[in-house]
Parts: structure tokens; C-alpha cells; sequence
């Protein structure tokens, strides 16, 4: 397995004159508030920020995605083999940067000729036991741009990925009846008598308002069952 | 406490740390305040709950003083300003592009940071020759590396030194997927082109070496082929 720190490339990103006054760009520069342009904008962010509001006090600490995915790097020969980069990309940065190939830091490389499914958690080690340290206590870290040192602070926003592999990363299944990683063990899907197929039939209405006419309908849906709750 | 005393977790040396602890939170003003009461820095109340002093003892001799709580915050302890960075007169005062140093060498400034840099502008042409014999190791590892910086790659050489043509070759060999092979033929041509007595490297890993100082390294750690374990920390010390 190949671990790239990733402690020093954050560090890195402040000692560097180019970078380090774009790491508090989403703070600083006022956007239309009517239009998306960067993940700051965005309601996981502030809400993120409300639950927080001593981390977002300082403006140079990091949030970070992580982005996790296999690929093969020998397709061409038809074989199947699994490669599993992770790639952790800062936020901070505005968008022109931000997904910038130099910016992506590929963080663990995960080799093998298989898939790792679940024992990914294995390879993740180090970058978690990084992160709690970034989250908990931080690093002292040298800014160029604002010639001082502080404590450098980062979190963990959140994770890009397909299905297969958030079932893998989150730890919740990703087949059976309990495939819903919102409803989880509150699930209404059943499998069908025969065929075992999952069903999700009428799982939806639970989601309508209060006072919708579906909640009473007792012929479209279960046959009478009205849905109050 | 912890790390606050000596490092070592000795049971005397902990013992002397909640003593004086609790002498200092006594000494505050807040203790009276709050009734003669304090937050318990224990494991399990994490300074959450209120409790009077003997009690706040007696829990952190059971169960231990509460982890990465090393500034008293809660008892009325100010956290340290973190040491101020001498600047003045370097460029890292100015906050500018050092526009005088090349790409390369600035690229070392950054990873050596100002502190070390410092006294690099101060004397430009500094040589390890030069230095003073105090140096950290890490210090003479930053002059190493700028020697090879500044050296040019060989004798009336303008634009390239030894770092950057390896820089360059290399990001060359990781962009069109060269083989290790056909990179060590291309540059030991490159080489033969050259003048005599020239700096240019002649193998993939002595490229690899001579750019491994710049840091952002990366770490091999052997793992269990089924993916049940990594080899690392106590792991790999015990076998």
C-alpha cells in the first residue's frame, strides 16, 4: 500500500505565496448570493458551520472531500483488477483552483489485484488517524500570507463516490431489503413471496405532508391502509 | 499531567500533575465564583459536570485526566500565543513573489519555511562551507539541497541546474508513461551530449534521490495480501 501524509501538503498549501491567500477565499470574497459557485454556498456547509462555529471562526482551516473509487488499470487485457486510489481534495480554494489537478491529492493507493470491499476501513487507517488529529488538536502551521502562526484545523466534508463504494465506506449494506442508507433498519421495503425480489412499493407516502389526499387513499396503495404517521 | 510534566507517564509524576492542578485551579479566581466547585477533567465527565474538589480528585486518580486537554481553558487558563515568526527584513516580511529567486529555489523556500530561509537571503551565496557548525541536520539537508539548485548543471550553464533538469525529466517520464529504461538510455545521452565534469544524473534513481529532499514524500507499507492488516508503528517494531 502507498500512503502519501497529508499533513505535510497542507502545510505545503501556506508556506506557498501563490496558495496560501486563496485558503480563505470562500470567506472573503462576497458572490451573488442567488447563484452557486462554490460548495460554501451550499446548505451542508452551513449547516455544517452553524453545528460548529468555533472551527469556522478561523477561516484557514482546511475542509477537505474525499473521493474514492477502483479502476483497472490493465482493462485493455481484459482482466479484472482492482485499484483503489483515495483522493482528498481542499475546499478552501476558489473554484478555478479547486479542481486543479495539483490540488487533488491522491492520499492512499490501494493495490491488489482484488476488490478491497469492507476491509477498506484496513487501508484508511492512517488518513483517519491523521484527520483526528487535524480535527481535534490541530498543527501549528506557518501562513505566509498573513506572517503568523496557527493552528491549523481540518475536517472531513464529505465523500464522492458511486454506490458500490459508499456501501464500502459507510459501512451500510448496499443490497438486500435494507439498501437505503436514509431509511436504514426503518425501511418499509419488503421482498417479494416468490420471486424474493425487493419491493419497494409504497414506501413514498410517508414522505408526503401531513394532510396530503394520498395518506387517506386506501385503494391506490397497501389495500386499506392509511398512512397517518 | 500527561505530556505537561515529562513525557513519561510515571505514577508519581502523574500524581505531583493533579496535585498542582488543582492548586492552580484553586488559585483562580472562577473556584470561588462557581461555588467552590470546577469542572471534572476526567475521562468520563470531560470537564461537562460540576464537582467539588475532593471528588474531582479522587475521579481523576481512578480514571485519568481527560485526553488532549492541555491548556486549562476551563479552569481559567489562557491558551499560549504561539510563538511569532521573525520576519522582519527577510521577503517573507513583504509578502511578495521573491521575483530575484528562480521557480526552483523558490520551491525550497517553501518547504524549508521562513525560519531557515532567513538565513539563506541574508547571505545568498552561503555555501555549507560557510555555516556555522550549530546547524540542525534538516538545516544542512536544506543547504544540500540548495547547492544543487544553484550549481549550474555544468560550467557556463544558464538556465538549468542539476534539481531542475531532474525535476523536469522526471514530471517528462511521469506524463508520457517512459519506462524506466528508456528514461535511464535518454538520460545518460543527455549526459554524453553535455561538456565533461556535468552534474547530470544518470539513473532513475539517482534522480529519484537527488529530489527526494524536497519532502512530500510518500510512505510503502506492506500490508497482508487479503487486506486484513497494515505493517506499521508497533507492528513492524516487534517483528
Amino acid at each position: 500500500m502507498w500512503y502519501f501524509p497529508l499533513i505535510p501538503r497542507l502545510k505545503r498549501l501556506y508556506s506557498s505565496m501563490a496558495i496560501a491567500p486563496h485558503m480563505r477565499w470562500y470567506a472573503e470574497n462576497r458572490r451573488d448570493p442567488s447563484i452557486l459557485s462554490h460548495p460554501s454556498d451550499g446548505e451542508a456547509w452551513k449547516h455544517f458551520d452553524r453545528m460548529h462555529p468555533k472551527f469556522s471562526q478561523d477561516l484557514g482551516n482546511v475542509r477537505l472531500g474525499l473521493c474514492a473509487d477502483g479502476f483497472n488499470l490493465f482493462g485493455q487485457y481484459g482482466k479484472s483488477y482492482s485499484c483503489w486510489p483515495v483522493i482528498l481534495t481542499p475546499y478552501n480554494l476558489p473554484p478555478s483552483m479547486c479542481m486543479k489537478r495539483e490540488f487533488m491529492f491522491l492520499i492512499v493507493l490501494v493495490p491488489g489485484p482484488s476488490n478491497p470491499k469492507h476491509k477498506i476501513d484496513v487501508f484508511l487507517q492512517l488518513l483517519i488517524d491523521e484527520l483526528c488529529t487535524l480535527w481535534t488538536e490541530g498543527i501549528l502551521t506557518y501562513d505566509v500570507s498573513l506572517k503568523k502562526n496557527f493552528m491549523l484545523k481540518a475536517v472531513l466534508m464529505w465523500t464522492i463516490n458511486d454506490f458500490p463504494a459508499y456501501g464500502m465506506l459507510s459501512g451500510w449494506m448496499n443490497f438486500g431489503r435494507l439498501v437505503c442508507p436514509i431509511c436504514m433498519e426503518r425501511t418499509k421495503a419488503f421482498s417479494l413471496t416468490h420471486s424474493h425480489k425487493v419491493s419497494y412499493f409504497d414506501c413514498h407516502r410517508q414522505f408526503l405532508s401531513l394532510d396530503h389526499p394520498f395518506r387517506r387513499n386506501e385503494k391506490a396503495f397497501f389495500y386499506v391502509t392509511i398512512l397517518m404517521l | 499531567m500527561y505530556q505537561r510534566l515529562d513525557g513519561n507517564k510515571h505514577l508519581t509524576d502523574e500524581f505531583r500533575g493533579v496535585h498542582e492542578f488543582l492548586q492552580y485551579v484553586i488559585s483562580q479566581e472562577k473556584f470561588t465564583k462557581q461555588g467552590e466547585m470546577l469542572r471534572c477533567p476526567c475521562v468520563e465527565c470531560n470537564c461537562k459536570i460540576f464537582k467539588y474538589m475532593d471528588e474531582v480528585g479522587l475521579n481523576i486518580y481512578e480514571l485519568g485526566f481527560m485526553p488532549s486537554y492541555y491548556w486549562w481553558t476551563n479552569h481559567g487558563e489562557d491558551v499560549p500565543i504561539f510563538p511569532p515568526v521573525d520576519t522582519q527584513g527577510s521577503s517573507y516580511g513583504t509578502c511578495e513573489q521573491r521575483e530575484e529567486l528562480g521557480y526552483f529555489q523558490q520551491m525550497i523556500m517553501d518547504h524549508v519555511g521562513p525560519s531557515t530561509a532567513h538565513y539563506l537571503q541574508a547571505e545568498p551565496t552561503i555555501g555549507p562551507e560557510h555555516m556555522k557548525e550549530n546547524f540542525s541536520c534538516e538545516t544542512q539537508k536544506f543547504f544540500d539541497m540548495f547547492v544543487a539548485v544553484q550549481a549550474p548543471l555544468w560550467e557556463g550553464c544558464q538556465n538549468h541546474s542539476q534539481l531542475s533538469v531532474c525535476l523536469e525529466a522526471l514530471s517528462l517520464k511521469s506524463d508520457y508513461n517512459v519506462s524506466e529504461g528508456c528514461f535511464n538510455r535518454m538520460v545518460q545521452l543527455m549526459g554524453e551530449t553535455m561538456p565533461k565534469y556535468n552534474r547530470m544524473v544518470t539513473t532513475f534513481s539517482q534522480a529519484k534521490k537527488s529530489v527526494k529532499t524536497l519532502g512530500l514524500g510518500c510512505m510503502k507499507i506492506d500490508c497482508c495480501p487479503k487486506g486484513c492488516m497494515l505493517y506499521y508503528n508497533e507492528i513492524v517494531i516487534k517483528a
